[in-house]
């Protein structure tokens, strides 16, 4: 297909890969954070108890 | 983020943008023959991405099923758990990158085939092993107890990886006529000069960037299995 | 006990259990009839050439009802807890597999040697004589590789919360590759036509690798699914 029609199939797949991809990431990377926030929680409150 | 992780996810990231700069400025643009009528191939430019996000996804898939092996090794010397984590991850990679062929794939029949799906034996053979996956996603969340759903997933994974090549190679039986363009064929590519650069580029691109994103899923596993186990002990005391 | 002896005599062991009730057997029995009465009623089979189909259709139905069987199998021997008792006696654990996988061929085929004649009248088709070794071949490749991959997915369905409900999840996907080539084998062969028949020639091939492969692979991994 000629470039002026299949010009928004190749941005499209284009796009597509990066939005997906992206998306993935931070999705990841927020869980990751607030995995990491609660361990650190944890362990402060696990230490508290310990200390007293 | 680790470092390893982002160092390649950069690298990847890098090569990722010369292969885009490359196959829209550099590569020469395909020219069919329709009807008598010369028509450039806009379309083909899909085929660079693709083609490496295919070729990810088969890989990850493939590395899902020999992290499985690993696991059952492992499991007979002493029990341990760590490559079930790298199997899961790896799978899950290999779904992502699958579900983007199925768009990519899409996309593509739309524009070369002007039809949004075809029962094409590639694009069915896709299809089948994103269900095979599937399963394996529906199997992990059915079993309860950690160490079954360790050892059954290993299995199954092991079992889906054997599979992909059966797969295609069953597409191809087929009496159908296949329409999916074979650009590689036993006797070697059929691209040459800067197609191969920009393809071959965007593949290991592709390559790095997906295993950028394996270590991150896998460094999430391992909180979340910390987290639980720090939880467990707490409850205990 | 020799590992043959073994493998007979977990077969021996279903065979008696289901000559006491003929349940498994007659159910899948109606079933496969009924699959391929609701087939020829939904695609209105009388009204097209069924030589182009007939193979596609033989196989659903074989495939549906073999599932009805391999869940069967399994859903007795956790329930009445035969599992744990075939587990402690003193047989090799991966002849577990042969004796398992080897029943529900045994299951499957007698169904089929009823079922296959039944297709064949009820949907007029005829399979020359110099043909009925090789439909027979094709056949038989299909079960294998039914029960082998079937055995070793139903044991691990069994133990899911899900149970029953798992194995088609699991076992069809897997089992699609096979369908396949089965389809074009058998369709081949009913079609009686010289090109196609080489094409059944070239997925009957691949059957023969599918089966020897997922024997292997099956048996080497049974061993982990079953039990602890």
């Amino acid at each position: 297909m000629e470039f002026k029609e299949a010009w928004p199939f190749v941005i499209g797949v284009y796009m597509g890969i990066w939005v997906v991809l992206l998306i993935y990431v931070v999705m990841v990377q927020n869980k990751l954070s607030g995995v990491k926030r609660e361990l650190t929680l944890l362990v402060k409150a696990l230490e508290k108890r310990a200390g007293s | 983020m680790r470092k390893s992780s982002l160092i390649l996810a950069s690298i990847g990231t890098l090569l990722l943008l010369t292969g885009i700069y490359l196959a829209f400025f550099v590569t020469p643009e395909i020219v069919v023959r329709i009807e008598g009528e010369e028509v450039a191939q806009f379309s083909q430019k899909i085929f660079y991405f693709h083609v490496p996000v295919a070729w990810v996804s088969l890989l990850f898939f493939i590395i899902g099923g020999i992290f499985g092996i690993m696991f059952l090794i492992k499991f007979l010397i002493k029990r341990e758990q760590s490559y079930d984590q790298k199997g899961y991850a790896a799978v899950e990679i290999g779904f992502l990158f699958g579900i983007l062929v199925m768009i990519t794939g899409v996309l593509w029949t739309r524009a070369d085939w002007s039809v949004w799906w075809d029962w094409d034996p590639r694009l069915t053979t896709y299809l089948i092993l994103m269900l095979v996956y599937a399963g394996y996603f529906a199997l992990r969340s059915s079993v309860q107890e950690d160490s079954t759903k360790a050892r059954f997933s290993a299995v199954y994974a092991i079992i889906a990886a054997i599979n992909v090549p059966l797969t295609f190679w069953a597409g191809r039986l087929e009496a159908l006529k296949p329409v999916h363009p074979v650009v590689f064929k036993i006797s070697g590519a059929s691209m040459e000069g800067p197609m191969l650069a920009a393809f071959l580029v965007s593949m290991l691109g592709m390559t790095l960037f997906a295993f950028s994103l394996f270590l991150m899923r896998l460094d999430l596993l391992r909180a979340s299995e910390e987290l639980d186990y720090l939880k467990e002990q707490v409850e205990v005391v | 006990m020799s590992g043959g002896k073994q493998i007979l005599a977990i077969i021996k062991k279903d065979i008696i259990a289901e000559l006491r009730t003929k349940e498994m057997v007659i159910s899948m029995l109606i079933f496969v009839i009924l699959a391929m009465i609701i087939f020829s009623q939904a695609f209105n089979a009388a009204e097209k050439s069924l030589v182009e189909f007939g193979g596609g259709l033989l196989w659903v139905a074989f495939l549906f009802t073999s599932m009805l069987g391999l869940n069967r199998s399994f859903v007795h021997e956790k329930d009445e807890g035969c599992l744990e008792g075939l587990l402690m006696s003193p047989v090799d654990r991966p002849l577990i597999f042969f004796g398992k996988m080897l029943g529900n061929l045994i299951f499957l085929m007698v169904v089929e040697v009823i079922a296959i004649p039944i297709f064949l009248v009820l949907f007029g088709l005829n399979i020359g004589a110099s043909l009925i070794g090789p439909f027979v071949a094709a056949i038989l490749l299909g079960n294998i590789g039914i029960s082998s991959v079937g055995t070793l997915l139903s044991t691990i369905s069994i133990n899911t919360k899900t149970r029953d409900l798992m194995l088609p999840i699991l076992f069809l996907p897997i089992i699609i590759p096979l369908l396949i080539a089965a389809v074009g084998a058998t369709g081949g062969i009913i079609s009686g036509d010289r090109e196609q028949l080489v094409s059944a020639y070239a997925a009957m091939r691949f059957m023969a690798v599918y089966d020897i492969i997922f024997l292997l692979v099956a048996y080497a991994l049974y061993d982990f699914v079953i039990g602890e």
